[in-house]
Parts: C-alpha cells; structure tokens; sequence
C-alpha cells in the first residue's frame, strides 16, 4: 500500500472522530501515520499487518471516549442554539438534514439496487451489508459533495445526533422487512414485515420529534413521504427475487 | 487524580527534560519503554487533549530552534501543576517498589 492510500484510509477513521477533536488533532495524527508508515514498510508484510491492527485497536480505544467527551458540549452548543439563533438558521440546519436524509433515502436505494443486481448477493444479509456500506459512505462523503458539514460544531452534533439514530432504525426496518418473508412467507409474514417496516420508521419521526421539535411536519414529510418510496421499490424487487441468489441474469 | 495511568505517567516523564511535540513524545516513550507501551494516535491526542484541559500540561508558544522546529506541530510543557503531580506519582511508585523489595518480591538493585 502506498503512503497516499494508507493515509486515506487512516483519514477515514480520524474523519470518525468528533469534530472538534479532529479540527484540533486530525492533521498531526495524520502526519504521525505518515512518520510511523514510513518506519513500518522497511519491515515488510508482517510489520505492516501488525501496524493496522496496532492502528485499528488505538482507534476502537479512544474513539468511545472521544465521542462520549464530546457529547456534553454538544448538547450544550444545540441548546444555546435553540435560545438564539434566529429562524434562517434553524431553517438552514433543518433543510441540511432534509437534503441528507432524502440523498440517502434515494440514491441510496438506487445504488442499494444498482450494486445487488451486479453483484448478486447469495443471501439478504449480503443485501443489507451492501445498504449498511451504501449508508456509511453517503453519510460520510455526502456532506464534503453538498457542502452539508457545516465548519461550525452545532451541525457536526446535530448529524450525529438526529440523523443517525434515525438512519439505524431505518436500515433495521428495511433489512427486517425482506429478511423474514424469506424464512416464513405468507400473509402473516407480510404483515409482520410491515410492522417492521413502518414500525422503525414512525420511531425515527418521534425521535425528530422529541430532538427537533420545530418543523415537524417538514420532518414528518420527509421521512414518512419520501423514505418507504425508494426503499420499496427495492423491497418488492427483493420480494419477487430479482436481487437476491440466482446468479448474474442472462442477458435478454 | 493519582495513580496517573501508564499512558499519563509517561507523557508526564517524556515532557520532563523539556518541551515537546506529540510525535517525539510518543517516540520517547516507546524508547523509554523498550516499545512495552506503544501509543498509537487516537490514545497519544486524546491524552494530550484531557491532560490540557487538567491542567497537567500547556501548550507551549515557544519553539526550540529555527532547524528543528515544525511550526505546523504543537509543543506542550509540563506545567507546575503537572511537574508536582509527577513527583508525587513517582515516590508513591518508588514506595511500592521499596515495599515490594522489602517483601523480597524484587531482588534490591
């Protein structure tokens, strides 16, 4: 692996860091990957496989507690927010989390479907890593595409805060509504799959509720209008057995 | 805030002789430590991070000389505060380490 593309990959996972701890360390832990990387090549491939794993078990250490540090003042800045900041910025921020959740809830799904008619997964679960990956890196690159991450702490907390969670429960409704039709079709099946399909997702909008409760009726647009369109349609094409196990399809 | 932990006590002791920045602190632990504790990113600044904000450490405006000096790097100190809390981590290890020889649990060197 090259130095560029180790440091990519390390930039990843500090880009995990809370913002302001990032803001202040992110560019010296990147320059101490770089120093320790070129140590590390002269060792060959075993030195280099223990430098990832040394890497990725300091990352699973301290990033619990960094978030977990960074929590208080979030709440804190969210708060003062909500006494001061006047209705634009409120507007902006809520707007922001609209754009990101509809790109995640469309082209999500797009590229969701998109990967597993190519790839062909065997089973669902290889389905729900696909949406899981697709998930993760829109969260992670949509922002730097849409200039969504705003410099300021405020919208670093309120993504992680809000839109997360509701991403979460999403995906375990999505992922729960083809799995069990699979193992046990049937109306029941059916109808248990729609409980957990809209179950997560009404959860989600009381979650925005409870968080953000201005504009709850943009919120509840959003997620209750926008959300079970696209992932739909990729449900009934798993329903019908285009996505999943058949091997690549022949061309007609 | 005594006992300090491993990774604490040694950013402590590395800053001891005089100022530093992140990367030569971690460095200097690990040849302190013959590579024993090896400090990876996330723990070495999140370290520095709390123990600024503790009061054990500051951040340091000076720089050590033009050819040596990374301006882009941060340098930190120890502060009086930090110093006092090494010396008092320090006896209260040589403590243990006089009652673990007392107990012939280490041979006297």
């Amino acid at each position: 692996m090259n130095p560029n593309r180790a440091r990519l990959c390390y930039r990843l996972l500090v880009d995990c860091y809370p913002l302001e701890f990032r803001r202040r360390y992110g560019e010296e832990m990147i320059r101490q990957l770089d120093s320790d990387w070129e140590r590390t090549r002269a060792t060959g491939t075993a030195g280099t496989r223990r430098f990832w794993t040394d890497l990725l078990l300091d990352f699973a250490k301290s990033w619990p507690g960094e978030v977990f540090a960074a929590v208080p003042r979030g709440i804190w800045i969210l708060l003062a927010i909500l006494a001061m900041v006047d209705a634009f910025a409120l507007y902006a921020l809520n707007w922001r989390l609209q754009v990101i959740a509809s790109a995640v809830a469309w082209f999500g799904s797009l590229l969701v479907a998109c990967a597993a008619y190519f790839l062909r997964p065997a089973k669902a679960l290889g389905l729900v890593f696909l949406y899981a990956l697709v998930v993760f890196f829109l969260v992670r690159i949509a922002p730097h595409w849409l200039d969504l991450r705003s410099p300021d702490v405020h919208t670093g907390f309120a993504l992680r805060a809000f839109v997360l969670p509701i991403m979460a429960m999403q995906g375990l409704g999505f992922a729960m509504s083809f799995v069990l039709p699979l193992k046990r079709p049937g109306l029941k099946a059916n109808l248990r799959c729609a409980l957990f399909f809209v179950a997560p997702l009404l959860a989600g909008v009381s979650l925005a509720l409870a968080g953000v409760a201005w504009n709850f009726v943009i919120w509840g647009s959003t997620w209750g209008l926008l959300m079970p369109q696209p992932l739909g349609l990729v449900f009934r094409a798993i329903r019908h057995g285009d996505l999943i196990g058949k091997g690549r399809p022949a061309k007609r | 805030m005594i006992p300090l932990t491993a990774a604490v006590f040694n950013i402590l002791l590395a800053l001891a002789d005089g100022e530093k920045h992140g990367y030569a602190i971690k460095l200097e632990v690990e040849n302190a430590t013959d590579g024993k504790i090896h400090m990876g990113p996330g723990t070495l600044y999140g370290s520095l991070d709390r123990m600024v904000k503790a009061g054990l450490i500051e951040e340091s405006e000076h720089r050590p000389g033009a050819d040596e000096d990374d301006e882009r790097r941060r340098y930190y100190r120890l502060s009086q505060f930090g110093r006092r809390v090494l010396q008092l981590e320090a006896s209260r290890l040589a403590d243990l380490v006089r009652a673990a020889m007392a107990k012939k649990v280490l041979a006297p060197t």
